[in-house]
């Protein structure tokens, strides 16, 4: 098992999800509800995802906080936005390919994962 | 209507008089140049008339800068008196009777009934005749056959034709003048802004409606080149709808579309969110039906289960707000009154308690206290509903802490007070907070679920009951709702 994908999700049950489906490709995958959580454990090196799938709308701090901040000091981890916002959705996707949409089909989002990761 | 007729005559006058001011100018010239080229020799000359044009002169020229003070009936009697004397007085009593200076007394009738009135014209023709008559009986002591018949009827027709051309004419100012205003009228009550700009693009005219609108800033704000909407100093959005009028230069028709804009950005905004609040759930239901298809491992159904029925729960409870306010706001919503034991509803309420606490972190107490067990009659349910959405808010808005319910029942009247250790509102949002999609507006910045229909709910529903709402809040420290419901003894 595998341990490098970091799930950033406030809804129990899609953060619950989202972690069973990986454990099927021998991911184990960390799920943090909070963003401030999240950040805090990459940043003391709890934590070193190859891979943050992200949620846009977080209790604490918004994704696009989250999305910008991982890309200016952690250029070499792979973001995957999942969301359910159409806005952010279609803002997203012209300049971030691995941006999608809810629901997504469960199939695909174990492809993207799996090509996503070294 | 008097002072544009007024205005008219006395235009008329004017230009009436200075023509012959030119007229008389002319002719004296003539007489001084004739008396010089005269002078010694015997040729003919019209020297008596001297006087006679000098005074025309003078008066037509006094009369030009009176006319302007005097009203027109005035200056035009002032004329009219001076004319009929002049006449009488320049030729002699023959050349009068027979109708010589027939020209002269046209002259004098023609602008009575143009600026004084149009009967003036008949009785400036009575005076004259009257004068002609006079002078007949004087000079032969009959009045018939000395007089000119032919004269004194020319004389009468040019007074019939002047109050006719004069009776049309003040008949046309007259419509043209109403028009004009009824016009003016539609203009200055009309429902729309109108500004009328020229050609150069100045404001040449704005009715009150637009004027209040733009409140000062027309000039700035209303240009040939302005967008279609504009944003007045104040805030609000004004439309701007052009249409170029020949001869006139462009005219827009101006309208307040601020609430319009605030209601269509609303509708995208809720939308968005109601489309955000749908998604999710479906997420988890058709993901976890895939998860159950791939594995059917105990642990993996049992974890699907409880994330379709979760789930599904969300997407009940967003389509019975939706519903719920969709029926209150057609006004078709209506209490289903039964009885109900006060003991119902706390098992209720700390059934709810239970449920949440198993999902919840926070620390959940209820504290019931009804003064007697009497039967009440009321709408238990939507009771319910009031009591869920208020402690619902509580706990989504409290990360840690407790929510604390409190209920009490006194003379029929159901007290409900949800105190939380949450955020807290800002003061400037708790106007707010009542109305029905009021999270959309911060949607972008939100961070926790729902569409923001709870509260408003609530609030419909307390309104319903005849009931009572407030709340009081302080950032950082926590929220209290209070809400009471007057019932009746069942």
């Amino acid at each position: 098992m595998r341990s490098d994908v970091l799930v950033i999700e406030d809804d129990p049950t899609l953060g619950t999800l989202f972690k069973t489906f990986l454990s099927f490709d021998q991911i184990d995958a960390t799920v943090c509800q909070r963003g401030d959580a999240a950040l805090k454990r990459i940043n003391d090196k709890a934590l070193r995802p190859s891979l943050v799938i992200l949620d846009m709308h977080l209790p604490d701090m918004s994704g696009e906080e989250i999305f910008a901040y991982l890309q200016e000091k952690y250029p070499q981890i792979e973001i995957m936005i999942v969301t359910a916002d159409s806005n952010l959705f279609s803002q997203y996707s012209t300049f971030h390919s691995k941006t999608f949409h809810k629901p997504l089909p469960m199939e695909d989002f174990r492809a993207v994962v799996q090509s996503c990761l070294p | 209507m008097y002072e544009i007729l007024e205005e008219r005559r006395k235009k008329m006058l004017q230009t009436m008089l200075i023509g012959i001011f030119i007229a008389i100018f002319i002719a004296l010239s003539r007489d001084v140049y004739d008396y010089f080229r005269c002078r010694g020799s015997n040729c003919f000359t019209n020297g008596f008339m001297f006087p006679i044009n000098v005074s025309v002169l003078i008066l037509s020229a006094l009369l030009i800068l009176l006319s302007k003070k005097l009203p027109s009936w005035a200056s035009a009697l002032i004329w009219q008196g001076f004319g009929l004397v002049a006449i009488t007085f320049t030729d002699t009593s023959e050349q009068l009777i027979a109708g010589k200076s027939s020209l002269a007394w046209v002259i004098v009738i023609l602008p009575a009934a143009f600026i004084a009135h149009p009967s003036a014209s008949f009785i400036t023709a009575g005076a004259v005749t009257g004068v002609v008559f006079w002078l007949a009986d004087q000079a032969y002591g009959q009045i018939w056959p000395g007089i000119n018949i032919y004269f004194l009827a020319m004389l009468w027709i040019i007074a019939l034709l002047s109050w006719i051309a004069s009776r049309n004419l003040i008949a046309a100012i007259r419509s043209s003048y109403t028009e004009q205003e009824r016009l003016n009228a539609i203009l200055e009550n009309v429902a729309d802004g109108i500004v009328v700009l020229g050609r150069d693009g100045s404001v040449l005219r704005a009715n009150p409606v637009a004027l209040n609108m733009l409140d000062g800033e027309i000039e700035a704000l209303v240009r040939p080149e302005s967008e279609a909407e504009v944003k007045v100093p104040d805030g609000r959005i004004i439309s701007l709808n052009w249409a170029q009028v020949p001869d006139v230069g462009n005219v827009a028709v101006v309208r307040d579309v601020t609430r319009q804009m605030e209601i269509a950005r609303m509708k995208d905004a809720m939308l968005a969110v109601v489309s955000h609040e749908l998604r999710t759930p479906i997420t988890g239901i058709l993901g976890a039906a895939e998860m159950m298809t791939i594995s059917q491992e105990k642990p993996i159904i049992e974890t699907g289960i409880e994330i379709i029925l979760r789930n599904g729960k969300r997407l009940l409870r967003l389509v019975s707000d939706l519903l719920d306010r969709a029926q209150i706001e057609s006004g078709e919503f209506s209490l289903l009154l039964k009885p109900f034991a006060p003991d119902e509803l706390r098992a209720e309420l700390q059934d709810l308690l239970e449920q949440l606490s198993e999902i919840s972190p926070l620390n959940l107490e209820l504290s019931f206290n009804a003064d007697r067990d009497d039967q009440l009659l009321g709408d238990l349910g939507r009771i319910l509903q009031i009591a869920r959405n208020l402690i619902d808010n509580a706990v989504k808005f409290t990360p840690e802490g407790s929510v604390h319910v409190q209920v009490e029942v006194e003379d029929a009247v159901v007290m409900v007070t949800v105190k939380d250790t949450g955020s807290g509102i800002p003061p400037q949002q708790l106007p707010d907070i009542w109305q029905p999609f009021r999270r959309a507006s911060d949607y972008d910045t939100r961070k926790t679920q729902g569409v923001g229909l709870g509260l408003s709910i609530v609030h419909s529903l307390t309104m319903q009951m005849s009931g009572d709402v407030d709340v009081q809040s302080k950032v950082g420290e926590g929220t209290r709702f209070y809400i009471s419901l007057p019932l009746e003894i069942a």
